[in-house]
Order: C-alpha cells, then sequence, then structure tokens
C-alpha cells in the first residue's frame, strides 16, 4: 500500500503521530526511527548520492573528518555502514586533494599499515589519526586507515593470500566511498595483534623503505571503533531502516543512533539481548539443526545462509552466486544468544535473477539471498523494519555488558 | 585409510566417524600443492601454520584438522585415493589461501579478478562466491570471524555430498 494511506491507518489506530516528521520519531513498520538529535545521524539507504558505487542493499553516512586539534576538515559521504567490522576506512582516492592527516608510526618512525581483511576483499593501507565528527559526537585522534594510498602500493603476500577478493582500492571495488565500522570490538584485530610471534594474525605492518613486515601493534594505536571514543553515547549503537516492500524499493531514509539506554532515543525497550561469543557471533537454528557462527552484519547485502542441499534452493542461471527459486519461499528461523536467550525470524527468498535484473530499479531488495555455507550471515535486508542494536565489548548498557546483538 | 564393510554404502553418516588419535609431525616435507595434492602434503601445511594435527576417519574419506597458532582450524578432506579433494575453514582469520589451495591457487586469483571485470558491484559485498566446473570456492564472514570451503567437484568420492565439507 501507498506509505502515506499507511501513515494514515497508523495515526488512527494508535495515539502516536509522527508520519511525516514534526515529531522526534516517525513510524513506519513497527520500527520507530529517531529524529535529528545530537546522538542521530541519518542513513540512507539505497540508491542515492550517498551509494556512489550503486550497490544493493548498502546504507551509507557522512562523516566529519579533522586533522587532529585543528579546524583543516572533510567531509566525506558515501560511508557504508557496518556493523560486521569496527574502525572507519576512507578511501585515499575520495579524499579532498591535499588533505593530509598524521600517520601513526612505530618506535623507529616508519609508517604503521594495515591490510584489513573483509568478506568480499580487503583494504590496504596507513594508518592515521583524525578527529571524526558526527552530528554532536566526536572522537578525538582516532585511528582509521586511509584506504588505497598509492604511496604504499606494494602489497605484502601474506595480505593477499589470505583475501577472499581483490585489494579494494577503488569506489568500485570498495562499493563505497568508505567504511564506517561501528561493530562489536574496540578495535578491528585486538589482543591477537599486541603480541609477536605466530599468533598474530599480521593485520598490522611496520612499513620502512627496505619493506614491510608484520608488527605487533598495541590496543590504542590500532584501528579503534569510533564509537567508543565519544565521550558519551559511546557503549554501542543501534541502526535504525524502516521496513521496504517485498517487492523491493529505491531508497529509505533511516538513522543510525549512537548509544544504548544513554538518552531518551535509543532505551532497549522490548529488544531481546543475545550475547555474543568471543568472535562476535551467536547460533542460528534452523530446520531442527544449529548453525553457531552466526550473525547479523550491515555491511552483508543480502541474507546469506547454508547451501543448495540444505535449504533447496536452487542456484541461478544468471547471477549464479546467488539463490533462484522459482516462487518466494518462506522460512523460520530462532537466533540463540551465549546467554540463552531466543528470538524466532520469519524470512523469506526470492528469485535472485529477477530481483538483479536490469529493468529492476529497486536497490533494497529484502528477499535477496544467497548461500553462506555452515551459518546465517544475516545481512542489511535483516535490518529493514528491525531497529538493530549493537553493543560493544566491555561496555555497560541497560540489557548488560556487550558483546550483544539486539532487537 | 581404513577400508570398511560400509564402503559401498553412499550415504555419510556422522556415527561412522571413529577418531584414530592426534599426530604431532616434526619433520619437514616440500611444501607442495595442498588442495589437489596427495595427503603427504598435508603435513607441509601443518608445518606452514605451525599448528597441531587431528585425523577422522570416515567410511568415505578422512579429514585432517590443523589447528593453526592464530586459532583458526582447517580441515582436508582426503580420498580413499589418497588425494585432497576438498579443504576448509573457520576462525579469526582466514589462512594462507596460497599454500591451501596449492595449484589451484592461479585459478582461484584469476577467478577474482574475472569478476570484477563483470558489473559485479552491484552485488558483491560481504562473501566470496566462486563455482566453477572444476573448482568451487565458498567464503565470507566478517572481522574477527571467517570461514569458508574449497573442493574440487571433479574428485568428490562417490556418495560425498559438497554439504559434508565444512
Amino acid at each position: 500500500m501507498p506509505r502515506w494511506l499507511f501513515c494514515v491507518l497508523i495515526a488512527a489506530a494508535t495515539w502516536t503521530l509522527g508520519c511525516g516528521g514534526g515529531n522526534n520519531n516517525t513510524m513506519t513498520g513497527n520500527n520507530p526511527i529517531a529524529g535529528p538529535a545530537a546522538n542521530v545521524v541519518t542513513l540512507t539507504a539505497g540508491g542515492s548520492a550517498q551509494n556512489p558505487a550503486g550497490i544493493v542493499n548498502g546504507a551509507f553516512t557522512s562523516v566529519t573528518i579533522c586533522s587532529p586539534g585543528t579546524a583543516t576538515c572533510a567531509t566525506i559521504g558515501g560511508l557504508l555502514v557496518d556493523t560486521g567490522s569496527s574502525g572507519l576506512r576512507i578511501l585515499s582516492s575520495v579524499l579532498p586533494a591535499g588533505f593530509s592527516l598524521p600517520k601513526q608510526t612505530d618506535a623507529g618512525g616508519n609508517p604503521i599499515v594495515e591490510c584489513a581483511q573483509f568478506g568480499d576483499g580487503f583494504t590496504w593501507g596507513p594508518v592515521e589519526l583524525a578527529d571524526m565528527k558526527v552530528s554532536g559526537e566526536q572522537a578525538s585522534s582516532l585511528h582509521i586507515q586511509i584506504a588505497g594510498d598509492p604511496s604504499f602500493s606494494a602489497v605484502p603476500a601474506s595480505c593477499s593470500n589470505a583475501a577472499l577478493g581483490p585489494n579494494e582500492t577503488t569506489v568500485a571495488l570498495l562499493g563505497a566511498n568508505g567504511i564506517l565500522g561501528v561493530g562489536n570490538f574496540l578495535q578491528d584485530c585486538g589482543p591477537a595483534c599486541t603480541v609477536s610471534g605466530a599468533g598474530n594474525p599480521g593485520l598490522y605492518f611496520s612499513c620502512p623503505a627496505s619493506g614491510c613486515v608484520v608488527t605487533a601493534e598495541s590496543l590504542a594505536t590500532q584501528v579503534q571503533n569510533p564509537v567508543a571514543l565519544f565521550t558519551t553515547d559511546n557503549n554501542g549503537v543501534i541502526v535504525e531502516l524502516p521496513t521496504v516492500a517485498s517487492g523491493g524499493a529505491v531508497t529509505e531514509a533511516g538513522a543510525l543512533v549512537f548509544g544504548i539506554g544513554t538518552q531518551s532515543n535509543n532505551a532497549l525497550g522490548a529488544a531481546t539481548v543475545l550475547t555474543l561469543d568471543a568472535n562476535g557471533n551467536f547460533t542460528t537454528m534452523f530446520k531442527g539443526t544449529s548453525f553457531p557462527g552466526s550473525f547479523v552484519d550491515s555491511g552483508s547485502n543480502g541474507l546469506f545462509f547454508l547451501d543448495t542441499p540444505t535449504t533447496g534452493l536452487p542456484m541461478c542461471p544468471v547471477n549464479t552466486d546467488f539463490y533462484c527459486p522459482t516462487s518466494v519461499q518462506n522460512f523460520s528461523a530462532t537466533n540463540q544468544g551465549t546467554n540463552g536467550h531466543t528470538t524466532p525470524i520469519n524470512f523469506s527468498v526470492a528469485n535472485a535473477d529477477g530481483l538483479l535484473s536490469n529493468s529492476n530499479p529497486n536497490f533494497l531488495l529484502p528477499q535477496l539471498a544467497a548461500p553462506f555455507p555452515g551459518s546465517f550471515d544475516w545481512g542489511l535486508p535483516f535490518f529493514y523494519g528491525r531497529n538493530v542494536f549493537v553493543a560493544i565489548e566491555g561496555k555497560s548498557t541497560p540489557g548488560g555488558t556487550g558483546p550483544y546483538t539486539a532487537y | 585409510m581404513q577400508s570398511d564393510s560400509v564402503l559401498a554404502d553412499k550415504f555419510f553418516s556422522m556415527s561412522r566417524m571413529r577418531l584414530i588419535g592426534v599426530a604431532l609431525l616434526v619433520f619437514a616435507l616440500p611444501a607442495m600443492a595442498e588442495l589437489g595434492g596427495s595427503v603427504s602434503s598435508i603435513q607441509a601445511d601443518q608445518e606452514h601454520m605451525k599448528g597441531t594435527r587431528r585425523v577422522t576417519t570416515t567410511a568415505a574419506y578422512s579429514v585432517h584438522e590443523i589447528q593453526a597458532s592464530t586459532g583458526t582450524m582447517v580441515r582436508e578432506f582426503v580420498s580413499p585415493s589418497g588425494t585432497v579433494f576438498a579443504v576448509a575453514w573457520n576462525g579469526p582469520s582466514t589462512p594462507d589461501l596460497q599454500q591451501l589451495l596449492g595449484t589451484y591457487f592461479g585459478q582461484y586469483t584469476q577467478a577474482i579478478q574475472d569478476k570484477d571485470k563483470r558489473t559485479e558491484q552491484r552485488t558483491a559485498r560481504g562473501r566470496l562466491s566462486i563455482r566453477q566446473e572444476g573448482l568451487v570456492v565458498e567464503a565470507g564472514g566478517h572481522m574477527r570471524s571467517f570461514s569458508g570451503r574449497a573442493y574440487l567437484p571433479q574428485m568428490m568420492p562417490q556418495g560425498v555430498a559438497s554439504g559434508a565439507i565444512k
């Protein structure tokens, strides 16, 4: 039904006003979307100037970065909001000409350069410092990554050998101007990268002229979750996106809210808290089987789960990486946190070749799905019409201490 | 590999897995192709990952599981003829795929490059899927938690389905 009619019906059925603004919350679907506030920044999902690469099922926002302690700043839009990673990463190519930030160096003055792996490739580039400002929040002297810096073009073999895709040096390859990682962890790597030796997964490199070598990097100098460095509203985020009609939509506006239970607009309410294991995962139960290693991830642009034999969903003839049932299939699953709390989920899968055809103008495709052997990656479609809380490790919230996912 | 009176049974059952022990092997072998390589090449993987190995045998294949020093688990699936027909992994980081995919690493790299030449950017975020006649690689995850598998469809032992590769 048209949105205006839906809004009229909701207004008539409840005491809540707010379809179309003029209020703090806007009712769409069943999740309130926060209005403008110091701890809120607009999320733009779908096709828009905030989606320069034109990817499907992406939500984007803007931040301002400044050389620390100065007024030399740049506002960067088109940042993919990613609850599956921690840290701000910006492509070198989208920085204004002449704009530079101080580099993180080691004790010998050599630049620290990072190889950050994602499910679709990696970003390679120096760690630099910035004051990051977004709405009324600020993270001072935040460690960020500048990706694809041409001054650091030589990628170490250990980085490319562990990659699930290309060095994402351009907007087309990355799918965005950058990534705003607002996930469950304080740093992207954490304690594993602070030690030398075989246990170090090798994300951080010291790069003298002679070549880059893996280095141990202290927690304080790793790429950090920006939210954790805010002076307030720093225990997590809420991703708020409206419901999207099953057939899809071109674009929707939502909100990225900072803090959990710190202001009047970020209470947990009736959300169920699912605590996470050390790797940031919970368990999804489906068709009588448990699949640990499951997670929600706004940076994944579909519902990725299991495989054809387990789901009965055939693969597509054209978009061969995706599921193509001949008609929409409806499923149920249950997510369970390490705390034992459970929530039921109903979801649907449509024919991806139909959804991705060039004649479909929609960028938001709730029923787009693909295999992910062994577990569930609840990507952005999971967030449509559902406020999802992401609590940061070790931070106290009214729902308990992070890390947890709640919705 | 043990032969078994139920070798003719076409369906894999978890109940047939028998743990035959933990091996800590210390001699070095030359590094060679892992996926598609011989079972002896798994030793090179273990050395490379500085890990410990556990072997589990079923009627249709054996699984050599290595825990790398980073905490990532790697499993190599060996056919009755001693060929590694599949690998799978999960843990905080993706293992060295040049080592693990061996002679198939070049095909893997080329497939990634070919993908990016197509207009896949509408669809590309969050996971990897390469499905070719001679090589299937499916992987993904998020920071601190990656998983994946790679297998050679033409070398899968009879009766073994892709669902067993994990």
